[in-house]
C-alpha cells in the first residue's frame, strides 16, 4: 500500500470510529433522554446537554480527519508524493482519537444516560451529572491533543 | 450487551429507555408518610381522601367510594402491568414476574369448580387468557395450557381427589406460583433479582415453617409448601418445624435472625404474625432498593413492578384494617418499609 492510501486510511478511521462512538453514546443518552421528557416535557433544558455530550468525539475524530486531508493537499490541491513510512506515521497519528473516541464515546453514552436516569429523580442534581460525564470526555480530548499534536508534526518533501 | 468485567454481570443497553422511565416514574410511589397518615386517618374514608391526594388519584372517579378501594387498586395494577409488559424485553421476566397471576386464577377457578360456584377474585394480569384456564378446568382437559401450569392443575386436582382436602390444593398451587418466580429471577444473568429469587425463597420458607409449626401441622406438608432455591437448607428447615422455643437459634448465623427473633417475639406476646411478616418484608423490599444502583438492566423495572404491588398490598391492608376499625397503633407495627 502506498503512502496516500496508508493516509488516508488512517483520516477514515479516525472520523469512522470516533463518529461509531459518538452514535453509540448519543443514542444511549438519547434514548434514557426520551423517556424523561416524555414524563416531563419540562426537564428537557436539563437532559439536552447529557444526551449531546458524547457526541464530542465525533467531532474530535472528523477535525483530524480534516487536518490530515489539509496535509495532504487533497482539499484545493495536489498530494505531494508520500514515502510509505510516512504513510504509516500519519495512520498512527489518528489512532490515538480514534480509539479513545470511539471507546470514551460508549462509556460516556453510559454515564449520561445513568444521569438522565438521576436527573428524571432529582433535576437539581443534573449539573453533577454533567460533570461526571465530563471526567469521561476528558481522555476523549488527551486522545484528539495526541493526535493533533502527532499530525502537526509530519511535513512533507 | 456489552461484555461482562469478571463477576459484574454485563450491561444490558436495551433497557435504557425503561430504566429511565421507571425512574422518572418512582414519583408515584408512595411514601411511608403517607400511608401513615392513612392509618391515622379517623375512618376509611378519610384514609381514602389522603389516598386521593397521591398519583392513584388518575384511577379514581369523583365521589369514589370506600366500597369501591379495590377498584382503583385494580386499576392501578393494570397500569403497572401494562408499563411492566411495554418495557420488559425478556419473556423469561415476563414469566416471573406475571406466571403469578395465572397460578392464582388457576387456583380460584379449580376451587369454584370443586364447589360448584362461580370464581372469585378473578385476575386480568396473568400471561394465560382467564377463558382458557376455566375451558380448562371445566372440561379437565389442561393441554391449551402452559406445560407448568397444566402439571401443577393436574398435581392439585390428583392431590385434593385423594385427601379432599382443599388446604392441599391451595398449598400446591402457591408453592408452585411462588416457586415459579423463585426460578424465574434466579436464572437471570442480572444484578439484584438472582439476590431477591434466594430471599423470597428463604422468607416464604420461613413464614411456612413459623406457621405449621404453630399450628401443629402434619410435617410432610412442609415438603409440599416448601420453596426450592433458597439460601437455607430444606433439611434444617424441616428439622425446626416443632422447635417454636428454639427456632431464632437455628435461624441465628443467617440474615433472617434478627426478623425471627422480634418476629417470634411479638409472636409469643401478642399471638400475631405482624412483626415477622414485616420484618421479612423489610428484607425483600431492602433487596429490591438495591436496584437504584443499576442503570442497564432489567432489575429496575421489575423492582417498580413489585414496589407497586408490595404498596398494593400496603393499602389493601390499611384500607380494610381501617374498615375494620383497627386501631392506627397496631397497622403501623404491621406496615413494612416501602420501596420509595
Amino acid at each position: 500500500m502506498d503512502g496516500l492510501s496508508l493516509s488516508l486510511l488512517g483520516a477514515a478511521i479516525a472520523v469512522m470510529l470516533a463518529g461509531f462512538g459518538s452514535v453509540i453514546g448519543v443514542a444511549l443518552a438519547g434514548q434514557a433522554s426520551t423517556a424523561v421528557i416524555g414524563e416531563d416535557p419540562q426537564k428537557f433544558g436539563k437532559v439536552i446537554l447529557l444526551t449531546a455530550l458524547p457526541g464530542t468525539q465525533g467531532i474530535y475524530g472528523f477535525v483530524i480527519g480534516f487536518l490530515v486531508l489539509l496535509k495532504l493537499q487533497i482539499i484545493g490541491g495536489t498530494p505531494p508524493p508520500i514515502t510509505t513510512i510516512q504513510g504509516w506515521y500519519i495512520l498512527f497519528s489518528c489512532l490515538p482519537v480514534a480509539l479513545a473516541g470511539f471507546l470514551s464515546a460508549v462509556h460516556q453514552g453510559k454515564v449520561c444516560a445513568a444521569g438522565v436516569q438521576m436527573t428524571a429523580k432529582r433535576a437539581e442534581e443534573s449539573g453533577k451529572a454533567i460533570i461526571l460525564g465530563v471526567f469521561v470526555e476528558t481522555y476523549a480530548v488527551l486522545g484528539f491533543l495526541a493526535s493533533f499534536l502527532m499530525t502537526s508534526g509530519v511535513t512533507f518533501g | 450487551m456489552t461484555p461482562s468485567l469478571l463477576w459484574i454481570p454485563p450491561d444490558d443497553l436495551r433497557y435504557a429507555h425503561g430504566v429511565s422511565l421507571v425512574r422518572a416514574m418512582e414519583w408515584t410511589l408512595l411514601s411511608r408518610k403517607t400511608l401513615d397518615a392513612m392509618a391515622r386517618a379517623d375512618d376509611a374514608a378519610e384514609a381514602l381522601e389522603e389516598l386521593s391526594e397521591t398519583h392513584y388519584a388518575s384511577f379514581m372517579t369523583p365521589g369514589q367510594h370506600v366500597a369501591d378501594f379495590e377498584l382503583i387498586l385494580s386499576r392501578a395494577l393494570e397500569s403497572a402491568y401494562l408499563l411492566f409488559r411495554r418495557l420488559v424485553l425478556d419473556p423469561d421476566l415476563e414469566q416471573g414476574a406475571l406466571r403469578l397471576h395465572d397460578f392464582h386464577n388457576l387456583k380460584a377457578m379449580l376451587k369454584a369448580n370443586l364447589e360448584g360456584s362461580e370464581p372469585v377474585g378473578i385476575v386480568p394480569f396473568g400471561l394465560v387468557d382467564a377463558r382458557c384456564i376455566r375451558d380448562a378446568v371445566e372440561g379437565r382437559d389442561y393441554q391449551g395450557l402452559p406445560l407448568d401450569l397444566a402439571a401443577v392443575a393436574r398435581q392439585a386436582l390428583g392431590s385434593y381427589q385423594i385427601s379432599r382436602d382443599p388446604r392441599l390444593l391451595e398449598v400446591i398451587i402457591d408453592t408452585a406460583a411462588v416457586a415459579a418466580r423463585v426460578s424465574s429471577f434466579a436464572g437471570l444473568n442480572t444484578q439484584v433479582l438472582p439476590d431477591y429469587a434466594v430471599l423470597l425463597a428463604d422468607t416464604t420458607n420461613i413464614r411456612t415453617v413459623v406457621r405449621m409449626g404453630r399450628s401443629n401441622q402434619d410435617p410432610s406438608l412442609f415438603d409440599l409448601a416448601c420453596i426450592p432455591g433458597g439460601s437455607l437448607p430444606v433439611d434444617s428447615l424441616r428439622l425446626s418445624l416443632g422447635k417454636r422455643a428454639t427456632l431464632g437459634e437455628v435461624y441465628s448465623m443467617t440474615p433472617y435472625a434478627k426478623a425471627v427473633r422480634e418476629g417470634l417475639a411479638y409472636l409469643q406476646e401478642k399471638n400475631s404474625y405482624a412483626v415477622l411478616d414485616r420484618e421479612l418484608e423489610n428484607l425483600l423490599i431492602g433487596t429490591l432498593r438495591e436496584t437504584r444502583f443499576v442503570f442497564f438492566s432489567p432489575a429496575p423495572i421489575v423492582a417498580f413492578l413489585l414496589a407497586r404491588e408490595h404498596e398494593v398490598r400496603m393499602i389493601r391492608l390499611v384500607m380494610v384494617a381501617k374498615i375494620n376499625r383497627i386501631p392506627a397503633e397496631l397497622i403501623a407495627a404491621r406496615l413494612p418499609m416501602l420501596y420509595a
